[in-house]
């Protein structure tokens, strides 16, 4: 046995409807700790580069770590890895909620599902028991219903319930996974490989204890840092005003996408979109996960205009970043409600912000006319065009559905030159931070194994709000603006030390924005499995996670031409705190390469596996 | 001298231009601004190992707490936000 795990996966066929129980030793544990290293492994090892995302050979894996089942202070997270139906590659993604840690305690570390059901099913774990039940009566529904029905039909109002919405069923490449009403599995389009095998929801209720090496120390560190951790996210006010506040500092520093990535400032629409005055619109309050003392998911209730009224989950930073000034919409009730759609449907509100951007500078530059929109006006800032296509791109429906396999794609039907006007790497869509105002994030970017994300790096918050983590050389040194020094090695640091974050599984907001220190998150780990593990011992594992996971976008027909990064991160702004900079992709990248120790062509070096104890697994 | 300040700052969201004497600095004009402001500025700004917790750019460029300010000088006032 190991402690903090159970040694366990539960393997599903859904073609079959076969379910198994396997062990997992503990030098994999050792190895790739648990959630995207763990899922990463599994898809190296059992999914060839010939099969695609829809394929029934295909594996949804979800995956915890050692902090899962625990009151740790960030720990309701899990990880799903797939292959995505939108890059074609390695994907993982992660949602909070309570799923996590109740799926760990029902006796697991790990669940694959794979094949395809001939109907649509929905699996219920309940510690030992496992059962696929009929759907037929859920498929249709959207996330919420979904969420509510199976609670229902299982009896139990407290389960949790990771489900897909309509897109997810109609495969929709930008489809997200649901949990329970509350957090999404966002990005790369998983929810679409869930439907792709017919299984609307996966419910989960755990009752059992989780060995630890070290419970009296463990239960120390997690009141010590949970009352910490609440201090500090009331300091940075991440815990007043949730991920809405960053939308005034960002605008102000160039970050925020404006017009789709085509303006420079906007902080008119940003003051109104972000906090404080989102707070007191949409009477925003904190909606924490389980074992949460930040609370950064905000409930909020809008009471009028009646077209507006919404008592639900309030829109992110990201979604306000992509609806908001991406569209030049100051509107920050419309936003909510598109938003609200986009939840229930089940589809990523970043992706979806990059469509409705796309369509609207195809629409501007006369790609397309009110012929192809059925009469309907693209016009920068329209809210009720962003709530009608948001509604077409989650049902699949009309105009919008030529989205339905996401910008690249849909910019290839479009036709012209709309495939240059697409803000993405590897297939997927930028978030809202702009590489060209904080150049750590252009290797980010560019080397994501997951494509364009800041959340498999967080530069641009050691740049902009002084995200720093001293144990690794993440220092102010390097968040110098606009400064080419320092900004490779941030890449490399921070980019490992998330594949290690999003392993154990641990939300990154327990470091960033609620001051949880490298050596914090050391001790909870150490205190759970006994290892003694060191902060080399724990960056040389994130590393070996991280290049697994190149080692399948390079297996997936990815080279370093996908690392470079879309036309408009070439355009120096005209205006505000960027004018005039452009940053020098190419040079940074080829600096990141050496650091990597990866040769000239972005591939892991044979002396640099051997070092992360690759070669064992099959690579060479 | 006379610097102009435009502080983007939660709920201190303003833009004014404020007299300093001559050899002024960032730091001395956040003392000034927090005696404008009073505690609300106080207590979202002062704070942090090197007295303040805000991010200033003054004429398009980050700036050091302990740099000079000179007249006409453009400042643009931030708060450091990590979470996004």
């Amino acid at each position: 046995m190991t402690w903090g795990y159970w040694n366990k996966i539960l393997r599903i066929d859904l073609t079959s409807q076969r379910i198994t129980k396997e062990e997992m030793d503990e030098d994999t544990y050792r190895l790739f700790v648990g959630g995207a290293g763990i899922g990463a492994k599994i898809l190296w090892e059992e999914i060839s580069s010939e099969v695609s995302a829809f394929d029934a050979d295909n594996k949804l894996i979800f995956a915890g770590g050692p902090f899962q089942g625990h009151p740790v202070p960030g720990s309701a997270k899990f990880s799903v890895v797939s292959k995505s139906p939108l890059t074609n590659t390695y994907a993982d993604s992660a949602a909070g909620a309570r799923w996590g840690p109740l799926f760990k305690r029902a006796g697991y570390d790990v669940l694959v599902i794979q094949g395809k059901s001939e109907n649509p099913v929905y699996i219920y774990i309940e510690d030992a028991e496992v059962k696929i039940r009929d759907a037929r009566d859920v498929w249709g529904m959207d996330s919420y219903q979904a969420v509510d029905q199976v609670r229902k039909e299982i009896g139990d109002p407290r389960a949790s319930v990771a489900t897909i919405g309509q897109a997810g069923e109609k495969l929709v490449k930008i489809a997200c996974i649901v949990v329970d009403k509350h957090s999404f599995a966002g990005r790369c389009g998983l929810g679409a490989v869930m439907g792709s095998k017919n299984l609307k929801a996966i419910a989960v209720k755990g009752s059992k204890k989780v060995p630890v090496s070290n419970l009296s120390q463990l239960k120390n560190y997690n009141r010590k840092y949970f009352k910490e951790i609440n201090k500090a996210s009331i300091e940075s006010e991440l815990r007043p005003h949730g991920t809405p506040v960053l939308c005034i500092t960002a605008e102000g520093f160039g970050d925020m996408p404006i017009k789709y990535w085509t303006e420079d400032t906007w902080p008119e629409g940003a003051k109104k979109i972000g906090a404080p005055n989102y707070t007191k619109v949409l009477s925003a309050k904190p909606y924490p996960c389980l074992y949460c003392s930040i609370g950064c998911h905000r409930n909020i209730e809008i009471k009028d205009p009646a077209k507006y009224k919404l008592k639900g989950i309030g829109p992110e930073y990201e979604t306000l970043g992509m609806f908001g000034t991406n569209l030049l919409i100051d509107n920050v009730k419309a936003i909510a409600v598109a938003n609200d759609i986009c939840n229930k449907s089940g589809i990523d509100t970043i992706s979806t912000g990059a469509c409705v951007g796309l369509a609207m500078e195809c629409y501007e530059k006369g790609i397309i006319t009110k012929k192809d929109t059925a009469g309907m006006e693209l016009r920068w800032g329209n809210p009720d065009v962003l709530i009608e296509l948001v509604k077409q791109i989650g049902n699949k429906v009309g105009f919008g559905s030529i989205f339905s396999e996401g910008t690249v794609e849909a910019a290839k039907k479009l036709g012209k030159n709309a495939l240059e006007l697409v803000v993405h790497v590897k297939g997927l869509d930028f978030p809202a931070h702009d590489a060209r105002a904080c150049w750590g994030l252009v290797p980010t970017y560019g080397t994501g194994t997951r494509g364009a994300c800041h959340m498999r790096g967080v530069e641009e918050d050691v740049e902009m709000g002084g995200f720093y983590i001293p144990e690794i050389e993440v220092t102010e040194e390097h968040a110098k603006f606009f400064n080419r020094e320092g900004k490779a090695h941030l890449t490399v640091k921070t980019q490992d030390y998330c594949a290690l974050i999003n392993s154990l599984v641990l939300c990154v907001f327990m470091p960033d924005g609620g001051g949880l220190s490298f050596t914090s998150i050391l001790n909870i780990f150490n205190s759970i499995t006994g290892w003694d593990w060191d902060i080399q011992e724990a960056m040389m594992c994130g590393e070996r996670i991280f290049t697994l996971q190149r080692l399948i976008n390079l297996r997936d027909g990815y080279t370093k031409k996908d690392d470079i990064l879309p036309p408009k991160m070439y355009v120096p702004a005209k205006k505000g705190f960027r004018t005039g900079k452009i940053p020098p992709v190419n040079d940074l990248l080829n600096e990141y390469y050496e650091l990597r120790g990866w040769d000239k062509e972005g591939r892991p070096t044979k002396e640099k596996l051997e070092k992360l104890s690759l070669l064992n697994f099959g690579i060479s | 001298m006379e610097v102009k300040v435009d502080l983007r700052l939660l709920n201190i969201y303003d833009k004014l231009a404020v007299e300093l004497k001559e050899n002024c600095t960032v730091r001395s004009l956040l003392e000034k601004l927090i005696s404008i402001y009073g505690e609300d500025l106080k207590k979202l700004i002062a704070s942090g190992k090197k007295g303040f917790r805000v991010i200033v750019i003054a004429n398009g460029e980050i700036a050091k707490f302990d740099q000079g300010l000179k007249d006409k000088d453009e400042l643009l006032l931030l708060l450091p936000v990590a979470g996004g």
